[in-house]
């Protein structure tokens, strides 16, 4: 034992006898724990040299508590994709070196704190019993084929066979994360444990309690694998599922579907399947796409434009309390040890952005993501105003993130107002899309302390905030937002110089404009639904019509008209086009739009409508080529757009494509708007 | 001129069985001289305040005087109880400072005693005449033989007349002259100040959290003794949140006040200490606040608008003074229903008379009746309690106290921190 040299792991003998403990640790400098080509040949070491000596129990663990293991390292992944030459090799090995584990003689366990990803819970899943600890950070899951990839250490044949292939499915898959309580109705962890005795496990004398811990786990088989063709079943309705939900964009979940489906088989016929989707899945140009955004959205998390120490603002104030003025006062308030002001004139939308906080803080309790306690304590932090006047921790404000209608005087009115009150130095942003930054700040005496700060709806799920600072703005006021905006948990896009729309809107606009131009001015009316198809099959999250109806065609015309106004020469002129004349037709709001809606989904097309707008396609269905042709003619637009958006030097190509992926959904499989052209 | 006061937990209604309003009086009395060992012998007056407990035994008909005797004070010294409805227990304090003032009496222990759940059911009126009708029948002086008829017909009516009592809570909760209920009225305000459901239903979260806040900080441990073993307000809902508040059904089809945002049925008794300035210094006695007859006032309004009683008691206040309300640090109203604190607030606001604001960062800083109940005569002394103790604890100088009077009043009283 002692001749090991060990980089990524610690290797130590417990005070009690015969019991080992091996725990993973990356260095103090990662914040995660990854398992690397050289921790698992370093784990090889280790269990050969336990093959002549070994202890009575092993367990695995991580130096951190935060962290079991995050998965193998995303840059190695990257480099085998780009040169997946000797992939298979790689994955042999470690199919070798887990198989050494399973066939211990001696009992290994696998002590799990936070999270556990990917080829971490694949390690955890080859030892023979796994002790989760009960904390909301515990996670366990297999993401893999968020980057294109699927598990390749076995994680689809071990899974299926420890929880049922329908769980399995919905894990690998669906890519759902577990939380401890879930792992254990699931039957993937033997055994919940808190934190206190996750400690003292370390002290345990498993000499004597050996036989109570390791009796032999019955898994729980559901009622429909276990009949004859039940598995076979069960795989093609989740072929299904799987096709409706990523409309065939993504190979990924297919191919890890198929390695799911294989682990009815024996375990090493099973295993040299999945390495073959392995290999299969990483020669796509979908898995290196999405590998590829994974590192620009790193490093767009970690851009800071100023080195000087930046102080964290900690009470932010809200103004409006609409959809976008809750969610973003709900992603404030779940960032570390913010005080949330939230103000609104009307009482009904506090009282619904009250509400809404409540119950979501409610349900992260019951589903296990947050202790109680800290729910409280997060409710705690926020304050509610209503009225004409300002509660007076307006007054103590570090920052105030304006929310309200897009209505220059109003925003105008309310600028003025907001600087009388808040303390000299307080940040004010504005949450516009459609109107000019330093047009708001016009009316401002300090437009230093002034930048825009748009959020994405709805604000506590999207991933993206844009940043832009007008030409007064203080750097280091951008440093600062760009702080707060991380401690928020997302992902900021600075960019260097304003516009209207700044970058998501004015491309989505383009996007959605050129949809209704070409539908209406088409001479043969070309059927708008089998567009809205058309753009899912290459990869937008929704077509555009259906992005219209979730938008509301009021809000949508109001801004299109705003941005018209903007961008007269390359936004088609849409006047004639009155979309937001009725209002029981206004779109998911009313339950009425391009679509029929019900529960939230689309249910049928709304013909209607169509005829009203006179855009009813003359033909049921239009020809394939048409459509594609007016799919490719509306991407040229958007590329001409985006691409201007890059020739006045307002943001880096990697930046315009990150942010139209995170904020418009478009096309994350062909690497964006631009990339996709590119390549 | 006061020097201390304490009070009991406020407990919902029913928390204790067969509780009277002397005992529960007598736990902070009991306190107080244990903390004052002079008070004993200094005391020569007792103020009380109640409304509804001084018909059955023990309590009798004079509850001060019942108290006095029970806790062992001199049987020569006066004891009184007055009765303003739910302004009673700032009346007995303020009654106590006139008094003082005037130089009658050095040293008057004010106890402001309510336990809503002994409230008595009654007779009516037709149902009295009936009882009265036998009792007089079976008083004759006749033969057994004789009497027995009339007796048995009298008796079989009064066996056969209904015998529905009528619950005094309700009637004390009725207005006698407009006949409308108090939570009828209140609606009717939420209506005319376009107060909606909504921001009632604000209002009340917001007293919730800020008494549980209070409670949880041990802030309202300063005026509170355990009474059986309980030794904190149980009326607090720990874990409301707006959901629950908006899905409950409003008393009246139509209207917008809840049990969630009106005030709760409740128990309690305070006991406070209304002394000369002289006589405190004497004794070695802390000042805790003080106030003055003349920075107070008693408004009145049609009973229509009930909970707008304190703006007109304000103002009679201020208008008088150069001070405003935004001259106040600390103001405590009663929080009968959020409807009438809210409406009392858009009346200072929108009439613009320069009386200022009745800002919600100043109001109730540590929960209001909603969350702590509303036991009706006791509330009154808890405001003075609660306002003192706050001004001392936050070193404010001046704070304000009113509450609104069924029947159509308002009480108001200013108060200044006392060292």
């Amino acid at each position: 034992m002692e001749d090991l040299k060990l980089t990524k792991w610690q290797y130590r003998t417990s005070i009690r006898e015969g019991l080992r403990i091996l725990s993973l640790d990356c260095g103090p400098e990662a914040k995660q724990n990854t398992l690397s080509k050289q921790a698992l040949e370093e784990l090889n070491q280790v269990l050969d040299v336990n093959l002549t000596d070994h202890p009575r129990v092993m367990v695995i663990r991580s130096s951190k508590f935060e962290s079991f293991c995050a998965g193998m390292d995303v840059d190695e992944i990257r480099e085998i994709v780009n040169d997946p030459s000797n992939l298979k090799q790689l994955l042999n090995r470690a199919h070798e070196i887990l198989m050494k584990i399973r066939q211990a003689p001696y009992p290994i366990i696998a002590l799990i704190a936070g999270e556990c990803l990917g080829g971490g819970l694949e390690l955890a899943m080859a030892c023979h019993y796994r002790f989760v600890i009960d904390h909301p950070k515990t996670r366990l899951g297999l993401p893999e084929t968020q980057l294109g990839i699927i598990p390749g250490f076995g994680g689809t044949q071990i899974l299926p066979r420890l929880v049922g292939m329908q769980n399995a499915i919905k894990v690998i898959v669906g890519g759902k994360k577990l939380s401890a309580k879930e792992a254990k109705q699931y039957g993937l962890a033997d055994s919940l444990v808190d934190k206190w005795e996750a400690l003292a496990i370390e002290e345990l004398d498993f000499g004597t309690v050996i036989l109570d811990f390791f009796l032999p786990v019955k898994r729980k088989v559901s009622f429909l694998e276990r009949l004859p063709f039940g598995k076979k079943l069960v795989c093609s309705m989740a072929r299904k599922a799987t096709l409706k939900a990523t409309k065939g964009v993504y190979p990924a979940p297919l191919l890890a579907l198929e390695a799911v489906c294989a682990s009815s088989k024996s375990l090493s016929r099973g295993l040299n399947e999945e390495s073959d989707l392995f290999v299969k899945a990483a020669n796509t140009p979908e898995a290196k796409n999405l590998i590829d955004l994974f590192f620009v959205r790193k490093d767009a998390r970690k851009a800071t434009p100023l080195e000087a120490k930046v102080y964290p603002l900690d009470v932010v104030g809200v103004i409006g309390a609409g959809v976008m003025g809750s969610t973003i006062a709900y992603a404030a308030l779940t960032a570390h040890n913010k005080q949330v002001y939230l103000h609104d004139t009307y009482v009904p939308s506090i009282h619904k952005a009250v509400r809404f906080i409540e119950d979501e803080l409610a349900r992260e309790v019951k589903k296990g993501k947050m202790i109680k306690g800290v729910a409280e304590e997060t409710r705690n932090r926020l304050t509610v105003g209503y009225g004409e006047t300002f509660h007076s921790l307006l007054s103590r404000c570090d920052i105030v993130i304006e929310a309200i209608v897009e209505d220059m005087a109003e925003k105008h009115k309310l600028f003025t107002k907001l600087e009388e009150l808040t303390r000299p130095g307080a940040i004010l942003v504005s949450n516009t899309s459609s109107l000019l930054p330093s047009e708001i700040a016009s009316v401002l005496l300090h437009p230093e302390n002034f930048c825009a700060m748009h959020f994405f709806n709805p604000a506590h799920k999207m991933d993206l905030v844009e940043i832009a600072g007008i030409k007064q703005t203080n750097p280091e006021i951008i440093a600062k937002v760009l702080n707060l905006t991380r401690a928020m948990g997302k992902t900021p896009v600075v960019l260097n110089k304003e516009c209207v729309g700044l970058l998501v809107n004015r491309v989505m606009t383009q996007y959605l404009m050129q949809s209704i131009f070409n539908v209406s001015y088409w001479p043969s009316r070309p059927n708008l639904w089998m567009l809205d198809q058309a753009f899912e099959m290459c990869g937008m999250m929704m077509g555009p019509f259906k992005t219209l109806d979730l938008i509301g065609f009021d809000t949508g015309a109001h801004v299109m008209k705003m941005m018209q106004a903007a961008y007269p020469k390359s936004l088609p002129d849409l006047k004639d086009f009155k979309i937001a004349d009725d209002k029981s037709t206004l779109g998911t709001k009313t339950g009425k739009g391009f679509y029929i809606w019900k529960n939230g989904k689309p249910v049928k097309p709304n013909y209607e409508f169509a005829k009203r707008l006179d855009i009813m396609p003359k033909k049921k269905h239009s020809l394939h080529g048409e459509i594609v042709a007016i799919r490719e003619t509306i991407l040229s637009k958007m590329w001409l757009e985006a691409m201007d958006i890059y020739e006045n030097g307002i943001a880096s190509i990697d930046m315009i494509d990150l942010s139209l992926i995170l904020g418009g959904g478009m096309m994350p499989n062909r690497r964006g708007v631009i990339g996709r052209a590119e390549h | 001129m006061i020097v201390d006061g304490v009070r009991t937990p406020f407990l919902k209604a029913g928390t204790i069985p067969d509780l009277s309003a002397s005992e529960m009086a007598l736990t902070p009395v009991g306190e107080l001289f244990k903390r004052y060992p002079k008070l004993k012998e200094s005391c020569d007056c007792v103020v009380g305040a109640n409304i509804g407990n001084q018909v059955l035994h023990p309590d009798g008909s004079n509850l001060a005087r019942v108290i006095l005797l029970k806790a062992g004070l001199d049987p020569r010294i006066p004891a009184w109880t007055v009765n303003i409805n739910c302004g009673s227990g700032l009346h007995a304090v303020l009654d106590a400072v006139k008094n003082v003032e005037l130089g009658l009496y050095k040293c008057i222990l004010v106890v402001a005693s309510e336990v809503m759940s002994d409230y008595v059911a009654v007779y009516n009126r037709q149902q009295r005449a009936q009882f009265a009708k036998l009792y007089e029948v079976s008083r004759k002086k006749a033969p057994m033989w004789r009497r027995l008829p009339s007796l048995m017909k009298e008796w079989t009516k009064m066996k056969m007349m209904p015998h529905k009592p009528e619950w005094s809570i309700k009637i004390g909760l009725t207005d006698p002259v407009c006949k409308l209920g108090m939570d009828e009225i209140a609606d009717q305000i939420a209506e005319e100040y376009k107060i909606s459901r909504e921001e009632q239903d604000l209002f009340a979260l917001e007293s919730q959290r800020r008494a549980k806040a209070a409670t949880l900080s041990g802030r309202l441990k300063h005026e509170i003794v355990p009474f059986r073993g309980i030794d904190q307000d149980n009326g607090i809902r720990f874990d409301q949140n707006l959901s629950a508040l908006s899905k409950l059904r409003p008393l009246h089809k139509g209207g917008t006040v809840t049990p969630g945002n009106s005030s709760q049925i409740t128990d309690g008794a305070v006991a406070l200490m209304v002394v000369n300035e002289e006589l405190a210094k004497k004794n070695g006695w802390p000042l805790l606040a003080t106030m003055y007859s003349r920075f107070s006032s008693i408004g009145g309004c049609v009973p229509e608008r009930m909970g707008l009683g304190p703006v007109q008691a304000i103002k009679q206040i201020f208008s008088h003074d150069w001070s405003t309300l935004d001259d106040i640090d600390v103001i405590e109203t009663n929080e009968a229903f959020a409807a009438v604190v809210l409406a009392q607030q858009k009346e200072f606001e929108l009439v613009k008379d320069n009386f200022g604001r009745l800002s919600p960062e100043k109001v109730n800083r540590n929960g209001g009746a909603i969350a702590l109940g509303h036991p009706i005569s006791a509330s009154g002394a808890r405001l003075v309690l609660t306002c003192a103790k706050e001004l001392e604890l936050t070193g404010a100088t001046s704070g304000l106290v009113t509450l609104c009077v069924g029947g159509g009043q308002g009480v108001a009283a200013c108060l200044e921190r006392g060292e």
